[in-house]
């Protein structure tokens, strides 16, 4: 599967198959580029380039998003070096929120003083997928207009049960 | 030990508190030309676009979206916050928080310290107290009757719910009171109904008339539309409460927008901050006041980070003289205290800041009630998914409740409860969505599968709020001790507080009703209550977990026998004629309704008694 | 639904009716007038169209200011759409009245960007475009005010002032002759009810002075009246909304707010108004769907943003023909609508370092 040659394609590329949403549903939240300087600033550069690269591995590897998923499954999310950086990155998509990273990987890897549990920024959670994911808004944001609560979402949400 | 320095201005009445009922009274008076002042402890910060955005902006950047989230206090206004409270072991008093609770439980409810007051975060539910809820003592043996009825209220409750902007439906209401067209007379509220979530729909659907056994009898199950002071359509039929012509009604916007908040837009987060104000804050009664003083020619004054110290007490005529307090910087540390007189005082600083500061002046205490008597709305919680999606996190934070139990024979055994239906899905349970989405990312799953896992299991979370009558208890109160300050050097609330078994065992019978009721509504249970949970009671071998609601009650009741009362029917200071207690506080009891309600009701009528004094303290030579 | 060739045939002079004299704008000479009722119920479907061709632009201007950013602004941009949702509701209020079917949500009604205006002179081109200068000039030229002395015109109008003064004197010259009723459809007024968070009032239109009384609304708020800066009958309140639609676009072009006492020749000399002119989005001009192959996730979500406006639009329309919800209907629609254009405006369109934004663009 296509994988682009630059980093910040490279990085919606992989958060796009970390959280399910493709990489133009990404863009439109306009936050992609904060969340890749939090990455930046608390993994620094070179795991980050490293994982892009594994992620790129994975991506010429795939025919398919199904195939991609279980490329993924067994590979990068298996792998304790990228796993919890993977877990925070779909975090801050779908929260906005950074939570610490797991002190097995920082005595291995190192920490770093900007990690903790703090929200991004306003925008960043404004933007949090896991809302839209159930045909919601952010809490205070992006209000669908009076009364709009009593009927389903405008726009109708697949919700049958996800497949194993 | 004063060295207060004199304010040379003289007000007809001073106010501590810039919260809902200092701010109704205060519009009272300037309506009438009185000259008042209104001390704050905390900040004013919020009463401009910019600043309300900003507040807003803080609830998004915080982790944990508690109700104090977007208004953080002063470093010297602490204030209770639901992040303090622990289990507290015995013996050992957790002292972490503003507040040191001796427990054996927390006492899990908060309250904010600004300009505004609790109504900042507050839900906005305005539920007016059930006839039986006024005679509590004499019907069913429990707490103490009020010293005066539901028909005494009603005109109150009239202006309360004009004032508050409450958005409801009569006819539609469904309360457990003999005679409905007495309880409402013609009545129409000045807006129509907030629109049923979709969730409480669904729920009708499935166990509206339902039949439920309890302690004996049979009730039926209604769900019914809850009022509430959020704007929504006007009712073109409301009547002026005091001329009783038709004269409709029109939605307060924002603050410094009128263009804006004319409706509820849905933003669900109604505890946390409302960021259209289109639920009722005091800032709109602070503002009305401020009008109707500038209109008199007689402008309301509202200094903010002044903390008010001590209620000053001629020995000789047991009168209020004067009323201290330290003014401060913007958190900072710059200070002075100072001293200002008038002709009436009142305390409008919300149940815990008003005992304090009585204890801390030895005032208005002869009954020993000061402090006694705190009361909340325990509130236990079961929630599950629903078959089908019922779109939760999409509008107000409850729109219907079952109102079945507020009221009935098994309160000589149990508490009654009110039972709101969250339309916020898990939030309050589990900290819905964030913490789904934790647990499912870290149990592996990623991509497509987590997509489709918070599409499906999201959509159909449900949490029902039983939400407990909590009797008054003179050991569930607040007392202050000198080892314990705050930065200014005022002494901390000292909170003991327990939960009786009149209310234990509403839990008990209350948890039965939940199973039958997700039985009948195919609701799959993920109640879970665990000895960690703040709070964690047992009863009967069986454990259950509670929150506090917020809903600080009872720390200077109202009675008709200085003996075992602080104030009269009218909020007047027993032992001193020109101090009135408004705010929860004042409550001898308060039922299943939400206070804020019934307090505001309550300081219309003291306003009514405070201009009535004035008119007498002018008219007498000094 | 091409009035432009059919008006003019029907150009002709005509006296301002008798009784017309008591109407401000009736003294004013008419080269052009409306005929007859079918002529009238023509041109205040115009005149919905009019208002219905301000919502896109000014609604791009408003997404393209940052959420949370540049209140003072954003509040003013909004004020203005609000109050053009308004007098599309006048103008069809009228409109129902008369006997005549409001008709939005088809493509031709909605315009297609760049436009002129409905049946205007076409002496200035709309364009979906961010905020700018550029774009403000565009706004006060379409709210410019009518000189005094401008002849109404009904067809070619340079103005819009000169639109409605033709459809004032229409409604005062057709009503006395009995050439209208206005008691039809009274179940579709819309009322004030259903309007909030805009200043103005609903008016339900059952006489000819309601009716004039709606035009003027529309014209008040828009361009202002007698030229002044204000609205008739309101004083400044700080707030600002008073500001007729041209002067509030003044403040923002010129960054300052007026003040009492200001003049149209003074201009605003009262506070400082912000905005930080680089935080606004980089949006590509007048975006098309076509731009993209079908499948593009980039064209998915513009056409969904398409779907929320022809939604919208359906939702306006059955509220404007006697479905009392379908302007509830209508608001979640635009809310999300406007959320969209937001979001497009995040992505990149391909062409220089542009976004995409809403296209606006309706199906055949």
């Amino acid at each position: 599967m296509y994988y682009p040659p630059d980093t910040s394609g490279q990085f919606l590329a992989l958060s796009s198959v970390l959280t399910g949403f493709n990489t133009t549903e990404l863009q439109a939240t306009g936050v992609a580029g904060q969340l890749w300087g939090t990455l930046e600033r608390i993994i620094g550069v070179p795991i980050m380039g490293e994982m892009l690269s594994l992620a790129g591995r994975h991506f010429a590897k795939a025919n398919s998003l199904e195939e991609l998923e279980a490329i993924f499954k067994k590979g990068l999310m298996a792998d304790p070096k990228f796993q919890p950086i993977a877990q925070r990155i779909i975090g801050m998509w779908y929260t906005g929120v950074w939570s610490p990273m797991p002190s097995a990987w920082s005595d291995v890897h190192g920490g770093n003083t900007n990690d903790g549990t703090f929200v991004i920024s306003p925008a960043v959670y404004r933007a949090g997928l896991v809302w839209p994911a159930f045909g919601s808004h952010a809490r205070s944001t992006n209000p669908e207009g009076y009364g709009a609560w009593g009927e389903p979402p405008l726009v109708p949400v697949n919700t049958n049960p996800p497949k194993e | 030990m004063s060295k207060a320095k004199p304010i040379k201005e003289q007000y007809d009445v001073v106010i501590v508190g810039a919260g809902a009922s200092g701010a109704i009274v205060a519009l009272e008076l300037a309506k009438q030309g009185k000259k008042v002042l209104i001390l704050e402890a905390g900040r004013g910060t919020r009463d401009d676009e910019e600043g309300w955005t900003a507040a807003t902006e803080i609830f998004q950047s915080a982790v944990a979206k508690v109700p104090n989230a977007a208004f953080p206090p002063t470093q010297n206004a602490p204030q209770l916050d639901v992040l303090q409270f622990h289990n507290i072991q015995k013996g050992v008093p957790d002292s972490a928080g503003y507040a040191v609770q001796h427990g054996p439980q927390p006492f899990a409810s908060d309250n904010n310290r600004s300009k505004g007051g609790t109504t900042l975060h507050w839900l906005g539910i305005a539920l007016r107290m059930l006839p039986n809820d006024f005679k509590m003592k004499t019907l069913y043996g429990h707490g103490v009757d009020w010293p005066i009825g539901y028909d005494d209220m009603k005109p109150y409750y009239e202006l309360a719910e004009r004032e508050l902007g409450v958005a409801g439906d009569v006819d539609e209401y469904w309360i457990p009171v003999k005679d409905k067209k007495k309880y409402w007379g013609d009545y129409v509220y000045p807006m129509k109904k907030t629109p049923d979530s979709f969730v409480a729909k669904q729920l009708k659907k499935k166990v509206e008339n339902m039949k439920v056994e309890l302690l004996g009898a049979e009730y039926t199950i209604h769900v019914t539309p809850t009022p509430q002071a959020r704007n929504g359509d006007p009712n073109p039929d409301y009547k002026d409460p005091v001329t009783g012509k038709t004269v409709g009604y029109e939605p307060t916007g924002t603050q410094q927008d009128p263009l804006r908040g004319q409706r509820c837009q849905g933003n669900a987060s109604c505890v946390g901050i409302c960021p259209v104000q289109a639920k009722y804050s005091a800032l709109r009664t602070l503002n009305r006041a401020q009008d109707a003083g500038r209109k008199k020619g007689v402008p309301v004054t509202i200094k903010n980070q002044c903390v008010a110290s001590k209620v000053v007490i001629d020995p000789k005529t047991k009168r209020v003289t004067a009323i201290e307090y330290i003014g401060y910087e913007q958190d900072g540390f710059t200070q002075a205290t100072f001293s200002v007189t008038a002709s009436i005082f009142v305390l409008a600083a919300h149940s815990i800041e008003n005992a304090k500061l009585l204890l801390m002046s030895n005032a208005a205490n002869s009954s020993d009630q000061v402090g006694r008597n705190l009361m909340d709305h325990p509130t236990m919680l079961t929630w599950g998914l629903m078959k089908e999606p019922v779109w939760p996190f999409r509008g107000p934070g409850q729109t219907n409740a079952i109102t079945t139990f507020r009221d009935g024979p098994f309160r000589k055994d149990m508490a009654a409860f009110v039972l709101p239906i969250d339309n916020w899905g898990w939030v309050w349970s589990a900290f819905a969505p964030e913490a789904n989405v934790g647990q499912w990312v870290a149990g592996g799953m990623f991509g497509t599968q987590l997509r489709q896992t918070v599409a499906h299991d999201v959509s159909r979370q449900i949490c029902l709020q039983w939400e407990f009558e909590q009797t008054p208890d003179p050991e569930n109160r607040v007392t202050i001790d000198p080892q314990f300050l705050d930065p200014l050097g005022l002494p901390r609330p000292i909170i003991r507080y327990s939960i009786s078994d009149y209310v234990r065992k509403g839990m008990e019978e209350a948890f039965k009703l939940s199973q039958k009721l997700f039985k009948k509504a195919e609701i799959k249970d993920a109640t879970q209550y665990l000895p960690s949970d703040v709070v964690h009671i047992a009863y009967n071998g069986k454990g259950y977990s509670y929150r506090g609601c917020g809903h600080i009650v009872g720390t200077h009741r109202m009675g008709s026998d200085p003996k075992h009362s602080v104030t009269d029917s009218w909020l007047r200071c027993w032992d001193h004629k020109n101090l009135f207690l408004v705010g929860c506080g004042a409550l001898p009891t308060f039922g299943t309704s939400n206070p804020s309600l019934t307090m505001a009701a309550l300081s219309f009528r003291a306003a009514e008694a405070i201009l009535k004094d004035l008119q007498q303290h002018t008219s007498k030579p000094r | 639904m091409n009035f432009k060739h059919k008006f003019r045939d029907l150009v002709r002079t005509t006296q301002p009716a008798e009784g017309a004299a008591t109407l401000p704008l009736t003294k004013l000479v008419r080269p052009v007038a409306i005929p007859d009722a079918q002529s009238l119920r023509e041109h205040l479907q115009v005149a919905l169209e009019l208002e219905l061709s301000t919502l896109p632009p000014y609604l791009t201007a408003l997404a393209s200011i940052p959420e949370g950013t540049n209140l003072e602004v954003a509040g003013l941009v909004r004020s203005v759409m609000m109050e053009e949702m308004l007098h599309m509701i006048l103008a069809a209020n009228i409109l129902n009245a008369i006997g005549g079917d409001p008709v939005l949500a088809r493509k031709g009604v909605a315009p297609a960007y760049p436009t002129t205006l409905p049946d205007s002179d076409g002496s200035f081109q709309v364009s979906l475009q961010p905020l700018s200068i550029a774009a403000l000039q565009t706004f006060m030229r379409i709210e410019l005010p009518t000189p005094k002395g401008t002849p109404a015109k009904a067809d070619g109008y340079n103005t819009i002032g000169q639109f409605y003064a033709a459809i004032m004197e229409a409604i005062v010259r057709l009503s006395k002759t009995g050439a209208i009723r206005f008691d039809h459809h009274p179940e579709r007024q819309v009322s004030p009810s259903d309007y909030y968070n805009g200043h103005g009032k609903v008016v339900r239109v059952h006489d000819s002075y309601s009716a004039i009384e709606a035009c003027k609304e529309i014209i008040h708020q828009g361009e202002g009246m007698d030229s002044g800066i204000y609205e008739q009958g309101h004083t400044i309140d700080g707030v600002g909304y008073e500001l007729a639609h041209y002067y509030r676009f003044m403040e923002i072009n010129l960054g300052r707010r007026f003040r009492p006492g200001d003049t149209p020749q003074s201009g605003p000399t009262g506070a400082e108004l912000p905005m930080d002119w680089s935080s606004v989005k980089n949006m590509v001009s007048n975006p098309q769907v076509g731009w993209f192959a079908p499948g593009d996730p980039r064209r998915t979500l513009m056409e969904e943003c398409n779907h929320s406006w022809l939604m919208l639009l359906r939702e306006l329309e059955q509220g404007l023909r006697g479905d009392q919800q379908g302007l509830k209907r209508a608001v979640p629609w635009m809310l999300r609508l406007k959320l969209q254009a937001q979001n497009l405006m995040n992505v990149p369109s391909g062409i220089g370092d542009t976004m995409l934004g809403p296209s606006f663009e309706l199906p055949d």
